[in-house]
């Protein structure tokens, strides 16, 4: 057969010079999942009660545990009965070493506290200690995470720590996307774009740009710096109006191999039904009708190629404005954000 | 030009953009009024929420994003392949069509969880057997982490987005509708050929449900007819082979031979995959198949000729007088088991015959049977036992013989459990962990040996032989399957100058099961009417023939004539 497997667009992403760089994926490390707890349950305010390599053991708050436990008639029996319960402590192995290693200290501390206490012979044949989760790209608790953060993280507001006091401050809009090439097959695009608020200007990998900044709450409230600037709807009309050109001007073979494949098959379909439609008694005609007009659309959507951006992520971000002549790589000038 | 758009045809057009989110901007506005500076966690928040939005990405049309989500398990190569062909070539549309064993399921699950990840599924509809529904949930939960459901409710069908359940119950009525109504975007068929024919209302449902993406899986894509796999097809991709009378027209000569074999293959695998043990898919441990000759004892000799005797002559009465053989064939069967599985049949046939001389001589084999007291079978079985290293399973037809051999394994303190098909999931499972962790010894009948594996052991001790090739494949499957590691040893009892003897050598020699072939026997004998007739034939065999000779040489025809269906030229 000859495939017409759709080729990722290139290049990955707009502007660079030369090939991309494909990426890594994030998370795909242990050690990257260990780092990403860390600063999760320290954020949202979880300390660590025990600490191992590649284990730790995190107490949650109690709106961190609605969110990471799913348990919705366990609190509601407890906010029912005003019960002052224990807080829940996740018990999190990053590396499969540590799981088994820890389970057994588990079992063991479990195993002596508990005959400490006496145990029955039936007490202790059916004695279960508690065991640790492992923590990896698809686990629940993981997956947990990722939600609570699609809640928690989609808004900020701030500026680097270090402002020149003397700089004018010149408001950025940061805007996230997620952007989807899609037919029966997806490959997806993070991009992030920035649009200074003073001059509509767009600038891409807004994100990874702010990487070097050490970032903090204003200083002053938002709404001041946002006076005579452009409104957030007219950012992202700049913003939406730059994604839709940029996305023109690169090629799409897979779209147009989707789009053949598509209407190759539709085809197919309605040659299929017109011949066999002779052999439909009348009455069943409509049926059959149905059935193809079913088909089709089940077809088109599947195959037919789209692109679906998604927006994600909004921030405010307050820069210094650079003089044409700096050079420092105190903030992203557009230029090198290009 | 040159560089990457060079070998560009044509400017492409840009696909239409969809957007969606907008809302977070409003959102937003009302951030900034309740937190009108911003706080650090939020900030930190931020960019974590970032790296996981990365983390969940396709990054690419052409990789397998299901691959970095399983854990606990490493697919084969062979089911990552196909997992990939099915997505990349087959655009998610297709027939899986390995053999028995080769972890069709596997293969299934990789394909679901990858348009899972992708975002490009969410209600998935599997539908199984009944008795596989809670096997399949379980191994979507732990295999491959889908959050599959067991279908119990008629409000689960739309409730859950994916959801297990068997086809008998979904085209009942309120469910039938219920499930005609939801949009699935995966509609996944395991034993799919009970879709083979067109006119069924198993066919008749499957073809309405709304589907995208759409898996068949069967080890038997066509049994009878050529046709069969049009009917399934049709399911997939309407018109591909074009409609029934096109397709009868162009590629069949007879209802079992392609026109152009090669053209009907090449057409064949856009649409269907099969993997086979023989391609070296899955290459498992070396699997060792020993004879175990014994000789009968006067008495049980005595006995056997009486009840061959008797068989020939109530052969030819009913022969005559069309009447039905299977009893026979029971008898026949059971006779070369044990005496007592057969005294059962014995029984029934005394109940109903009314001429006074057949029963005499009917109670006067009973009266035979009854005075063996142990048979030779199950002193050889024993002292083999003795012999075998480490855990065994005995597979035995019959219910009177396991109950038996476990009366007598008890007397000889060997620790053995008992197996049947009758037992409930729960009580199998049980069995199972008894068998791995207890007990030394496994009686299982044949029903018990469908759906368990029991790879931790590598012997296994057929006291009886099915008259059926599949039959004896899905008991050595048992535990030559996937995940054994050790090589397994196979003794078939055979006893000497019994139609058992031959029954051996036709199943061992002539159709070569050993050697794999089996995985064409598939479309011979995967299908419940030729396996009526093959085992009637043998009944006929044994019964016209002479001598013993004459036997051995009609049988090896027979066999030779099996292996040589006229083939769907689609297995090659």
């Amino acid at each position: 057969m000859t495939v017409e497997t759709p080729r990722p667009p290139s290049p990955r992403t707009p502007s660079p010079p030369g090939p991309a760089p494909q990426m890594a994926l994030p998370l795909r490390s242990d050690e990257e999942r260990m780092r990403f707890c860390d600063a999760y349950f320290s954020s949202v305010g979880a300390p660590v009660v025990y600490e191992a390599p590649f284990y730790r053991e995190y107490q949650l708050p109690r709106d961190v545990d609605k969110e990471l436990t799913d348990r919705p008639y366990y609190w509601m029996w407890v906010e029912k009965t005003q019960q002052d319960v224990p807080p829940t402590v996740l018990r999190l192995a990053f590396a499969e070493s540590a799981l088994e290693r820890e389970n057994e200290r588990l079992r063991q501390q479990a195993l002596r506290d508990a005959e400490r206490q006496g145990l029955t012979d039936l007490q202790r044949r059916f004695f279960r200690p508690p065991a640790a989760e492992w923590i990896n790209l698809g686990c629940f608790r993981l997956d947990k995470i990722f939600q609570s953060l699609d809640r928690r993280g989609q808004f900020a507001c701030v500026a680097p720590r270090h402002l020149p006091p003397d700089a004018v401050r010149v408001p950025w809009l940061m805007l996230n996307l997620l952007v989807s090439f899609r037919c029966d097959l997806t490959q997806q695009e993070f991009w992030s774009l920035g649009v200074c608020l003073v001059n509509g200007q767009v600038v891409e990998r807004f994100l990874p740009a702010l990487d070097r900044l050490d970032m903090v709450p204003l200083d002053t409230p938002a709404k001041a710096c946002l006076s005579g600037t452009l409104s957030l709807d007219q950012a992202w009309q700049r913003a939406s109006l730059h994604v839709e050109r940029r996305l023109s001007e690169r090629p799409h073979d897979w779209a147009d191999a989707a789009t053949r494949r598509w209407l190759g098959e539709r085809e197919q379909v309605r040659t299929y039904y017109r011949s066999i439609l002779p052999d439909v008694p009348e009455p069943e005609r409509a049926l059959v009708a149905q059935e193809q007009a079913r088909r089709e659309r089940e077809l088109e959507a599947r195959m037919r190629p789209r692109i679906d951006v998604e927006l994600r992520q909004v921030a405010l971000v307050v820069l210094a404005e650079r003089p044409a002549s700096a050079q420092s790589p105190a903030g992203p000038s557009p230029d090198a954000l290009k | 030009m040159t560089g990457p758009l060079a070998d560009q045809r044509m400017p492409s057009t840009t696909p239409p953009i969809y957007w969606t989110g907008q809302d977070s901007l409003y959102a937003f506005t009302a951030y900034l009024e309740t937190e009108p500076v911003g706080n650090q966690a939020a900030w930190n928040l931020f960019r974590l929420t970032a790296t996981a939005i990365q983390a969940r990405m396709a990054p690419a049309f052409d990789d397998l994003m299901a691959l970095g989500h399983v854990v606990g398990f490493t697919p084969l190569p062979h089911q990552v392949a196909t997992a990939k062909q099915v997505i990349q070539e087959m655009h998610g549309r297709a027939i899986l069509a390995d053999e028995v064993g080769l972890g069709k399921t596997i293969e299934a699950g990789l394909i679901m969880k990858e348009y899972l990840l992708r975002g490009l599924a969410r209600k998935i509809l599997v539908l199984v057997p009944a008795s596989l529904v809670l096997q399949w949930t379980r191994e979507l939960n732990e295999k491959f982490r889908i959050r599959a459901f067991a279908q119990r409710h008629e409000a689960n069908w739309a409730h859950y987005d994916v959801i297990v359940a068997s086809l008998d119950t979904a085209k009942r009525e309120p469910h039938r509708s219920a499930v005609l109504g939801v949009e699935w975007d995966m509609v996944v068929v395991d034993e799919a050929h009970k879709l083979k024919n067109s006119r069924t209302k198993n066919w008749q449902m499957v073809n309405q449900i709304p589907n995208k993406y759409m898996l068949l899986l069967t080890a038997t894509p066509m049994q009878n007819h050529l046709a069969e796999l049009h009917t399934l097809i049709t399911l997939l991709q309407p018109g591909r082979l074009g409609n029934r009378g096109q397709f009868v027209q162009e590629h069949t000569v007879t209802a079992r031979t392609p026109k152009n074999p090669a053209a009907l293959r090449a057409q064949l695998t856009e649409v269907m995959i099969r993997n086979r043990r023989r391609d070296g898919a899955a290459a498992l441990p070396d699997r060792h198949v020993h004879v175990v000759p014994l000789e009968l004892n006067p008495a049980e000799r005595t006995l056997y000729d009486a009840v061959q005797q008797f068989l020939r002559g109530e052969y030819e009465a009913r022969m005559a007088r069309r009447g039905s053989v299977l009893p026979l064939i029971t008898l026949q069967r059971e006779i070369c088991s044990s005496p007592y599985a057969a005294l059962l049949t014995l029984e029934k046939m005394l109940k109903r015959t009314r001429s006074d001389e057949a029963c005499a001589r009917i109670a006067e084999l009973m009266q035979m049977a009854q005075r063996i007291e142990v048979p030779t079978k199950v002193e050889t079985v024993l002292r083999m036992l003795d012999e075998i290293p480490g855990k065994c399973i005995v597979f035995t037809e019959y219910r009177a013989t396991q109950d038996f051999l476990m009366y007598m394994l008890r007397k000889r303190g060997v620790p053995a459990v008992p197996f049947r098909g009758g037992f409930r999931r729960g009580k199998k499972d049980w069995m199972k962990d008894l068998f791995a962790n207890r007990a030394r010894v496994l009686v299982a009948t044949e029903s018990g040996g469908e759906g368990i594996n029991l790879q931790f052991c590598h012997h296994m001790i057929n006291f009886d032989l099915p008259w059926n090739p599949m039959k004896l494949e899905q008991r050595i499957g048992r535990i030559h399957r996937l995940g054994q590691t050790e090589e397994v040893h196979v003794y078939n009892l055979s006893t000497r100058n019994t139609i058992e003897a031959h029954i051996v050598e036709l199943l061992q020699e002539k159709i070569r099961m050993f050697e794999m072939v089996i995985g064409e026997l598939d479309y011979i004998l995967g299908d419940p009417k030729r396996l009526a007739r093959f085992e009637e034939e043998i009944l006929n065999l044994a019964m016209t023939s002479i001598s013993e000779d004459e036997l051995r040489e009609r049988l090896h025809q027979y066999g030779e004539q099996v292996l040589r269906p006229e083939r769907g030229g689609v297995t090659k």
